[in-house]
């Protein structure tokens, strides 16, 4: 048996690269259609990973307009929370999942314009979390932005002249009117401005501070409304059991694992003895559902553009190896292996793959860009994981469509082929 | 008999038509399924009573609604390029498919064009090929497609879709549209299916 020497499997490699790229200058429309098909495919899937990756934080993040995603209010409705107990949150499991708290309390009390409703929050301040993460907001504005103060927010400080106060609903006062709330000695409550209200009937929005002294309720707080950042669980519970200790052992280890929004609201529970942490499952599930949406959408869109681009090359291989039979049974008559011919058709795709998907990477990647800067929930993302399996889902595709018509090619038979090319 | 008519260019079908008519369905179902999710209604929370509602709540129920809708209009720009990649991926295999078909009967063609047909009626009867392939494949990829949407609308995103003719009739027009780009190449390729070359093949 003979060895082969360096030279001369260099020189090997040689003629058959040149026999590739020979055999790529024959029937150049086609090869273009394949090419375009891969690019085409490749592009599509560095948009759809480029936008996808990231995007639920920005979505969750972005919908900060449907407020709050967890309410603490007390198990026991006789024994009020103690605002002081709001230190738990920030020591927490799940500290740094929190993105804004409002403590509130509410009541009813007499003023000098008859009994009024109050709703007692706070206007700014920041609970600190341990290390170097950013401080939680305590902030009342965060977690309702539907309600826009016509002026401004008030501070949380009494100053010189008392507190300040905003008028929620209908039939506002006149600004910088004074109210006096509460029992003796009555608290002096200056009118800022007015925001739009939820309820029938008017209430006034004062400061924490000054709800606890109207109401005689020194310390106490009702609820927390709290953001956290979560990953959509809808029909997780619902599908196994509504306790997540009746979960299967793995079910429950990831359960307890995954930011959840029922996995916050038990660690938040157990933190804060006495209080109940419930899901506003509204907002939880919109953000899922719409995150879903997204992914699904693209996710379909990405298939079924690999799966027209996979056809487009089936079809443009097949009608060449049609083309080309008289010549494959030239070469096979000539001594030619299926080996070597698979490693010619085989690398005629391969170059075409590689070359689409390089074009439709650096393609998709500049629309990605463009289409992620006019969209506020869909952030660019673009990193090279993502782009790696965008090229490596174009070359899948290109070779999964070619993979039938080459091997139609390896079996061609030389007599009966050539027979039908004289004939011809 | 005319389904017998209708029919007949599917009784002799090469691989080329099975994948005219593949693509098409791939680009019915497309259309059809992202049109009928983009018209879907995203539902609001059941109605919270009063007296159970918090003070400060949000007091709009329309605002979810909208926000999706805000959300959806984002992305909107995203699902349209994408939309697009699929569709010309469906237009190129579709038109190769149509070329090779062409290519494959060049000595029909020729022997109708030696008979005196003229290059106007070669191309009518080309036409009215594709026109079975695309309306086979079309309408089957319709029907998947609204299938697909009801069931995703339904099973993954808890929308309440109800199937409405607007995303087929849609569907439709841009897939008679993709049929006549499609077309394009192959007509502008007849002229040189010529006779006498064509009949020495033969």
């Amino acid at each position: 048996m003979r060895k082969k020497t360096g030279s001369l499997a260099g020189r090997e490699v040689m003629t058959t690269l040149g026999l590739i790229f020979a055999s790529l200058q024959r029937q150049p429309r086609r090869k273009a259609m394949s090419f375009a098909a891969v690019a085409l495919a490749a592009s599509g899937a560095t948009v759809a990973s480029s936008l996808l990756v990231g995007a639920g934080d920005r979505l969750t993040s972005s919908l900060q307009s449907y407020g709050a995603n967890l309410l603490i209010s007390p198990s026991d409705p006789a024994r009020p929370m103690q605002a002081g107990s709001i230190g738990s949150l920030a020591s927490g499991f799940w500290k740094n999942n929190l993105q804004a708290a409002s403590p509130e309390l509410q009541g009813l009390c007499g003023s000098n314009a008859g009994r009024i409703r109050i709703l007692g929050v706070r206007f700014s301040g920041s609970l600190l979390r341990p290390g170097s993460a950013p401080p939680i907001p305590l902030s009342f504005a965060s977690l309702h932005p539907w309600m826009r103060p016509a002026v401004r927010w008030p501070s949380d400080a009494p100053d010189g002249a008392g507190f300040e106060g905003i008028w929620a609903g209908r039939n506002p006062p006149r600004d910088a009117t004074t109210l006096a709330i509460g029992l003796s000695p009555q608290i002096e409550i200056r009118i800022v401005g007015s925001a739009e209200g939820d309820s029938a009937d008017p209430y006034l929005i004062v400061p924490l501070a000054a709800a606890q002294k109207a109401l005689g309720r020194t310390g106490e707080i009702d609820r927390v409304w709290i953001r956290a950042l979560t990953t959509p669980e809808y029909g997780l519970l619902e599908t196994l059991h509504r306790d997540p200790r009746m979960l299967p052992k793995e079910q429950y280890e990831k359960w307890s694992c995954t930011s959840y929004p029922s996995t916050v609201a038990a660690s938040l529970e157990s933190g804060w003895p006495g209080a109940r942490v419930t899901v506003q499952r509204s907002v939880t599930d919109a953000e899922g559902r719409f995150l879903d949406r997204a992914t699904w959408l693209l996710g379909l869109l990405a298939g079924l553009g690999l799966l027209g681009a996979a056809m487009a090359v089936f079809s443009t291989v097949s009608h060449g190896v049609r083309e080309e039979r008289p010549w494959i049974a030239l070469m096979r008559v000539l001594g030619a292996t299926r080996a070597e011919l698979l490693t010619l058709y085989g690398g005629q795709i391969l170059v075409i793959a590689l070359a689409g998907a390089v074009l439709g990477v650096s393609v998709g990647s500049g629309l990605a860009a463009a289409l992620s800067q006019g969209s506020k929930h869909f952030p660019l993302s673009i990193s090279p994981s993502s782009l790696a399996l965008a090229a490596l889902a174009a070359l899948a595709t290109a070779l999964a469509g070619a993979a039938f018509p080459i091997v139609t090619a390896l079996r061609v038979q030389p007599a009966p082929a050539l027979h039908e090319q004289a004939a011809a | 008999m005319i389904l017998r008519l209708a029919l007949a260019p599917l009784r002799t079908m090469a691989p080329g038509a099975w994948l005219a008519i593949a693509s098409s369905l791939v680009a019915g179902v497309t259309l059809t399924a992202v049109s009928a999710l983009y018209g879907a209604e995203p539902a609001t929370p059941a109605h919270r009573s009063e007296s159970t509602v918090p003070l400060g709540s949000d007091p709009s129920e329309s605002r979810w609604a909208n926000a999706e809708r805000q959300v959806l209009s984002d992305f909107s720009p995203a699902a349209a390029v994408l939309t697009g990649v699929v569709l010309l991926t469906c237009a190129l295999c579709l038109s190769t498919s149509l070329v090779g078909l062409l290519i494959a009967r060049r000595a029909q063609i020729a022997l109708m064009a030696a008979l005196g047909a003229t290059r106007r009626q070669i191309s009518g009867i080309v036409a009215a090929e594709t026109a079975s392939y695309v309306g086979a494949g079309g309408f089957a990829g319709v029907l998947l497609g609204e299938a697909l949407a009801v069931a995703l609308a339904r099973g993954v995103f808890q929308l309440g879709l109800e199937v409405s003719w607007q995303p087929p009739v849609f569907a439709a027009t841009a897939l008679a549209v993709i049929a006549i780009l499609s077309l394009a190449v192959p007509i502008r390729r007849l002229p040189h299916l010529i006779p006498s070359e064509a009949l020495r093949g033969e």
